[in-house]
């Protein structure tokens, strides 16, 4: 075993071992940090594909997704701080069915299909290769699902918001300053 | 993984003189307060940051009720180390980089991310109502500047045409990207201090909240928050050199000393601008980033992406 394959299985290890914990740890933001431990070894098994920008745009995502699920799990718990313990786990049976079969159809492909071997050189630079990629043969796919995600953000946002900006400055939009309530919270509608 | 990587030694300088940088961006936050104060600057002040560092580390350090001890621990460490990891990739010399990456402009930004999970950490884990405030009001902020500061990368990328941080060096071998790019460049100088919390944008570490996210660290804890918050502005700092101030290029001098002028510089510049504005509320600077530092960049953007493609 070289190095390589030593750090690979450490990698793989740690991913498989954190995702066990989040479905043993009876706290929401425990749970949500145990992923991005997660995430970040498989970030890390992509950077030792040599898919630099991959591995480090995984690390920058999926930290600011599960900072802001930790962040919004403490907000709406029922629980103050979000310390003290409550179950994380919900229709067990459902979840191991499911679980298993999906690791064993994705672990058996992974097991039995014929990988192709590397050929040629590695581009000297991915990122303009991904970049040719998304936005060449791809882009209608990429440029409909970017639409289509954004749609959802804006949709998502203005079906949650309580004060829009009419709300604010008034129904023509000519308040000269934002009528909010005090920051404080206690004169919330 | 790497491109290249630099001597191990590299590694040692690095941290050596981010430690210094931090050293003496507290020395002159010190000089600034004790002017307000009416006090006279002497050298003794170049003292008080190593008095008090000194003081932590023999400080018992106090306890809550029912902590995640590791998880506060962790986050201390995290935020730390997590600039020291990210400033891996800032050139030290012409061709002197702890770690070459294609992608290094991005490493930086995107690993720096993760001080979000430490400052929130040390908040959340102390058990304890005032951190848990300051860490929501730091990822607040972090939502105001983070969009800003990934298209500023952008901005200088495109020129560049390259992530690396050498790459974008070499392009400012004529004219610097701070001149090509003015409105990235002070926007730039925003979103630092509001990364590492500094001044003016402090308010996760503010007295209105008895001391935020810090308010239950103590010792040794205390001194290594408090001084990975420095290492958070100095990298900053730092990479404002390679990203918008030509990196090593200059006349007269070696490479070498102009990056440590520029960097002194801009930390100098920094700090003092931290101490000469008002405190800057969490809300109104996501109000503004989002509708105006937000359409500004990108206005910015394509500008200088319009110059690029017509120069090329």
């Amino acid at each position: 075993m070289e190095l390589t394959d030593v750090l690979f299985w450490a990698f793989a290890a740690n991913g498989v071992f954190w995702a066990w914990r989040i479905f043993r740890t009876d706290n929401m933001v425990r749970a949500a940090y145990f992923l991005l431990i997660s995430f970040i070894a498989v970030a890390l098994v992509l950077l030792q594909l040599q898919a630099d920008f991959l591995g480090v745009i995984t690390i920058l995502m999926m930290t600011g997704e599960m900072v802001i699920m930790a962040l919004y799990m403490v907000i709406f718990m029922a629980n103050p701080g979000g310390l003290r313990p409550m179950t994380e786990i919900h229709q067990i049976w459902v979840a191991r069915i499911g679980g298993w079969a999906a690791f064993l159809i994705l672990g058996g492909v992974a097991v039995t299909v014929d990988w192709p071997v590397r050929g040629g050189r590695l581009p000297s630079n991915d990122v303009a290769q991904i970049g040719q990629g998304m936005m060449g043969p791809k882009m209608l796919v990429f440029i409909t699902a970017g639409i289509a995600l954004f749609t959802t953000m804006v949709a998502s946002v203005a079906m949650v918001l309580r004060r829009g900006r009419y709300d604010r400055f008034g129904d023509d939009l000519s308040g000269p300053t934002p009528q909010d309530p005090p920051v404080s919270g206690e004169a919330q509608p | 993984m790497p491109e290249g990587a630099g001597p191990l030694w590299s590694l040692g300088g690095l941290v050596a003189a981010m430690a210094v940088l931090a050293w003496s961006a507290a020395c002159l936050d010190g000089a600034i307060l004790a002017r307000a104060a009416g006090r006279r600057v002497t050298p003794a002040i170049m003292l008080a940051p190593v008095r008090e560092a000194a003081r932590l580390c023999f400080v018992q350090r106090s306890a809550t009720t029912l902590p995640d001890s590791l998880a506060w621990r962790l986050g201390v460490v995290m935020v730390l180390f997590v600039p020291i990891v990210a400033s891996t990739v800032i050139p030290l010399a012409p061709s002197l980089v702890v770690t070459d990456l294609l992608v290094g402009a991005i490493f930086w930004y995107g690993i720096h991310t993760l001080l979000w999970v430490g400052v929130h950490l040390v908040g959340w884990s102390a058990n304890s109502h005032y951190p848990l405030v300051g860490a929501h009001r730091y990822l607040a902020q972090a939502f105001a500047y983070t969009m800003v500061l990934s298209i500023i990368v952008l901005v200088v990328a495109t020129p560049a045409g390259t992530f690396r941080v050498l790459g974008i060096v070499e392009r400012q071998s004529g004219l610097w990207f701070a001149v090509w790019a003015p409105a990235a460049f002070t926007l730039y100088l925003v979103t630092v201090p509001a990364l590492a919390f500094w001044t003016p944008f402090a308010t996760p570490v503010a007295s209105d909240l008895a001391g935020g996210v810090a308010v239950e660290l103590s010792g040794v804890d205390r001194l290594v928050f408090f001084a990975g918050r420095s290492m958070s502005l100095v990298t900053g700092a730092a990479f404002a050199v390679p990203l918008f101030l030509g990196g090593h290029h200059g006349p007269f001098l070696p490479g070498a000393a102009w990056i440590a002028v520029k960097t002194l510089a801009v930390l100098a510049l920094l700090v003092c601008a931290g101490r000469a504005w008002p405190r800057v509320p969490v809300d109104r600077f996501e109000e503004v980033a989002w509708i105006v530092l937000i359409p500004l960049v990108l206005v910015q953007l394509f500008v200088v992406g319009g110059i690029a493609l017509l120069v090329r």
